[in-house]
């Protein structure tokens, strides 16, 4: 391992960065979570019909990142096997204490609208297919094989009543997160109010984003025409919201150096020496102000399908990058600055091991490989739409 | 019964149930940083920057007493040059465990002071507030502890801290810090780094006692705390301090 | 009532992990949890304040030397190092217990005398320090030999 380059002076127990690189893809997992379920909810609750391609597709995303949420979080903790913990004593003044029951209750949510979704399909497959398999959609219908038109149409009450409480828990789930950061006191580069707010905004353009990336190469690899209304839909929105995102990073940062606390001397050392590629390279400038522009012109203008698609998803990719970087900047750059003000430390990546890149690509591979079984259980892209869909 | 009634009806129910768990759910919202509401801060920890000596003893007694692991320190000292030109130059080798040895700048030194670190025991403590698992707490003397029986070592408290006194022991892998140590006031003898400074510039004691040492300075002496404005409420003060010291 | 089966069936499973998670957690959660308070201020593990309470010791202070060495203890409070105690320069009484008298730190090299008296900027103005032998011996008057110790002329228990 590379030695730690520190400068300045830090508090001896601060050389070592606590929070890794796994602290740095949670977050990350569960804004796409809340970005993409909220795409669902567009469809369900607002009515924007444009969606209807993508809206159990965004779904099911939003599930199967939830399910490796809480992922990187276990290996980062010392002790796993005591994770539970945080919901058998919980402490009601930590924030971090929430997490669990937050988590366990969206998980419960989406798990049920998924359900009610899917259900016409599992109780078909149920009589389609036999044997071992008949067992398994007999269990994941719970047995009940009830499709009648009342039936139905409960179903599409729920949805929609699930889809309303989504947005909310979808939302505090995330901003949540982004309490964890900007309730710390003790660190001037989290602790701002802004931090919840510029937590879910991204999470929503990165949802948004990852949502087209995987329906373009979905389509691709089907061989299937993508439906272009969707996307320009989606173009529009990940535009719209990137823009609110943007402004808010940039009057936090803003903010930061026109009041010019005595912390901002080491922030702005910080910025510069230790995140200049990932903060002022690929956060501010090129994964922000390209895609703000094409997105732009993409929204704006009219031109030829195959044009705007290769502009959007050249876009998505780089707010997917940027928001990726913010991640980063946010968790590791609150560690790399003394709290005495008067240091800078290095957080080392290491390759291998329990909180390393490697392991990191392969948890953020995790949910696409799930979304892919999942497809193989409960195919999501069947082209007759079944009746329950609202 | 007509629509109108039925309605007024259905929505009282909703307004009251949604009331009656509003109230129910409150007292169990996470409250602000009042999180030793009851307790008794009953000591206090003196440092005297200007009898400290920077000899290290302190460290190493403490290293040795609670066995800390390498690389990190419950206490420290930090070694503070302030020179003509207005630059602070801070070091801290080793956290002070071997002494310090003698420095040379270009610019003349206006002021030097070594300043002894360790946990605060605040009164509000932010460590505390933010633990999810309630593995760090106020025991009912005041002092801030840690069960790493049940700590999952999610460095929380660790971020939290203002003050840099908490890490992540490598051996336990849970969050470890000084605890005044407890095991050695809890039996009437004085922390192991008071015991072995030399020149007195560490005290601890109750506060309420009138035999204690700290008795009188927290009584009549001006002292300071480091990062008042947390609102954290250290227990652990300073005389002399200087205010390039954060 | 009939079309809600399948919910009904949902929040049945629902339920039943619910009570399965308090089952769980009235096994694991320690039996001293709380004992100092309820769920808000000094809930927590009740046994961890008397477990850290039961760390061995190792400093006992100087009183505890005493028993054994009442001659060197009498001569150490009469003179400038009164205030010291004896295991800030000899190793802890628990140390020196446990290997009988073999451990017990009989440094006597100029860096140990260093550790404290070495001249350093940040150290109080008004405390004894020197910058080497050398200087010492000259600012003394007296002559410097070469290979000369600082307990050539003191006894670090009564040093002036």
């Amino acid at each position: 391992m590379h030695e730690i380059v520190t400068s300045g002076f830090l508090f001896p127990n601060e050389i070592e960065v606590h929070w890794s690189i796994m602290i740095v893809i949670y977050p990350y997992i569960t804004g796409l979570v809340a970005g993409a379920f909220i795409v669902s909810s567009l469809y369900h609750v607002f009515g924007v019909k444009e969606l209807k391609p993508i809206a159990k597709f965004s779904l099911v995303g939003a599930f199967c990142f939830l399910n490796f949420a809480c992922t990187p979080l276990l290996f980062h903790l010392g002790h796993p096997e005591r994770a539970f913990n945080i919901m058998f004593t919980p402490k009601f003044t930590s924030a971090m204490s929430g997490f669990g029951y937050i988590y366990s209750f969206y998980l419960v949510l989406v798990l049920l609208e998924i359900w009610f979704v899917f259900r016409p399909q599992i109780v078909s497959m149920a009589l389609e297919s036999t044997g071992l398999k008949k067992l398994f959609y007999w269990f994941l219908a719970l047995g009940n094989y009830d499709l009648s038109e009342k039936t139905l149409a409960i179903d599409r009450k729920l949805i929609l009543f699930l889809a309303a409480i989504g947005i909310p828990s979808a939302c505090l789930l995330h901003g949540y997160v982004g309490f964890l950061f900007g309730s710390l006191k003790s660190n001037p580069w989290w602790s701002t109010p802004l931090m919840p707010v510029i937590f879910l905004m991204s999470a929503i353009v990165s949802g948004i984003a990852v949502l087209i990336i995987c329906y373009w190469i979905v389509m691709k690899a089907k061989g299937m025409k993508p439906d272009n209304n969707c996307l320009k839909c989606l173009y529009k929105y990940l535009w719209g919201f990137f823009i609110v995102d943007l402004t808010l990073e940039m009057l936090e940062i803003l903010t930061m150096y026109y009041e010019a606390h005595e912390e901002w001397h080491i922030i702005s050392r910080m910025l510069t020496e230790r995140l200049g590629f990932s903060y002022i390279i690929l956060q501010m400038s090129i994964c922000s102000v390209i895609p703000m522009i094409l997105l732009g012109i993409v929204s704006l203008t009219n031109m030829k399908d195959s044009t705007r698609n290769t502009l959007g998803i050249f876009s998505s990719a780089l707010i997917l990058i940027q928001v990726l970087a913010m991640r980063w900047n946010v968790v590791i750059g609150g560690q790399l600055f003394s709290k005495s003000l008067r240091g800078l430390t290095t957080y080392n990546l290491p390759f291998f091991g329990r909180e390393g890149l490697a392991m990191a690509v392969v948890l953020v591979a995790l949910p696409f490989i799930t979304m892919y079984v999942f497809n193989l259980i409960l195919p999501v892209w069947q082209k007759e739409v079944p009746k329950a869909e609202g | 019964m007509n629509k109108d009634r039925r309605n007024f009806i259905k929505q009282t129910g909703w307004s009251i149930l949604g009331g009656g768990l509003l109230i129910s759910v409150f007292p169990l919202l996470p409250g602000s940083a009042h999180a030793s509401k009851n307790k008794n801060h009953i000591f206090a920890f003196i440092v005297d920057i200007e009898k400290c000596i920077g000899c290290g003893k302190c460290v190493n007694a403490c290293i040795k007493e609670n066995s800390v692991p390498n690389d990190f320190y419950r206490t420290w000292v930090e070694r503070y040059h302030i020179l003509e030109n207005g630059e602070v130059i801070v070091d801290s080798p080793d956290g002070g465990s071997d002494g310090f040895k003698p420095q040379e700048f270009k610019h003349k030194v206006e002021k030097a002071f070594f300043v002894p670190k360790l946990c605060n025991h605040c009164k509000k403590p932010n460590c505390v507030q933010v633990c999810p698992v309630v593995a760090t707490y106020v025991s009912k003397e005041g002092v801030v502890l840690v069960d790493d029986k049940h700590c999952v070592g999610c460095s929380y408290c660790v971020q939290a801290c203002p003050y840099g006194a908490r890490f992540i022991n490598p051996e336990t892998r849970t969050a470890d810090k000084c605890t005044w140590c407890y095991h050695r006031i809890k039996k009437g003898y004085k922390p192991a780094c008071v015991l072995v400074c030399p020149t007195g510039a560490r005290q601890f004691g109750r506060i309420d006692d009138p035999e204690s040492p700290v008795h009188k300075t927290v009584k009549e002496k001006m002292l300071q705390i480091l990062k008042p404005e947390t609102g954290n409420e250290p227990m652990t003060m300073y005389l002399g301090l200087d205010k390039e010291v954060r | 009532m009939r079309h809600y089966n399948h919910v009904i069936r949902f929040a049945i499973i629902l339920t039943a992990v619910l009570i399965g998670f308090f089952a769980v957690r009235g096994f694991i959660v320690p039996e001293s949890f709380g004992v100092y308070g309820t769920y808000m201020y000094g809930y927590h593990r009740g046994n961890s304040d008397s477990e850290e309470a039961a760390q061995p010791i190792l400093y006992y202070g100087s009183d505890k030397c005493r028993k054994c060495h009442e001659k060197l203890y009498e001569q150490e409070s009469q003179a400038g190092h009164s205030k010291i105690a004896c295991e800030s320069c000899h190793a802890n009484w628990q140390a020196h217990n446990n290997n009988t008298r073999n451990k017990v730190l009989k440094n006597g090299s100029i860096e140990a005398c260093m550790q404290c008296h070495k001249k350093l900027s940040a150290r109080p103005a008004a405390f004894p320090q020197i910058t080497d032998i050398k200087q010492h011996m000259d600012d003394q008057e007296q002559e410097f030999e070469k290979g000369m110790e600082c307990l050539d002329c003191h006894d670090p228990h009564e040093p002036l």
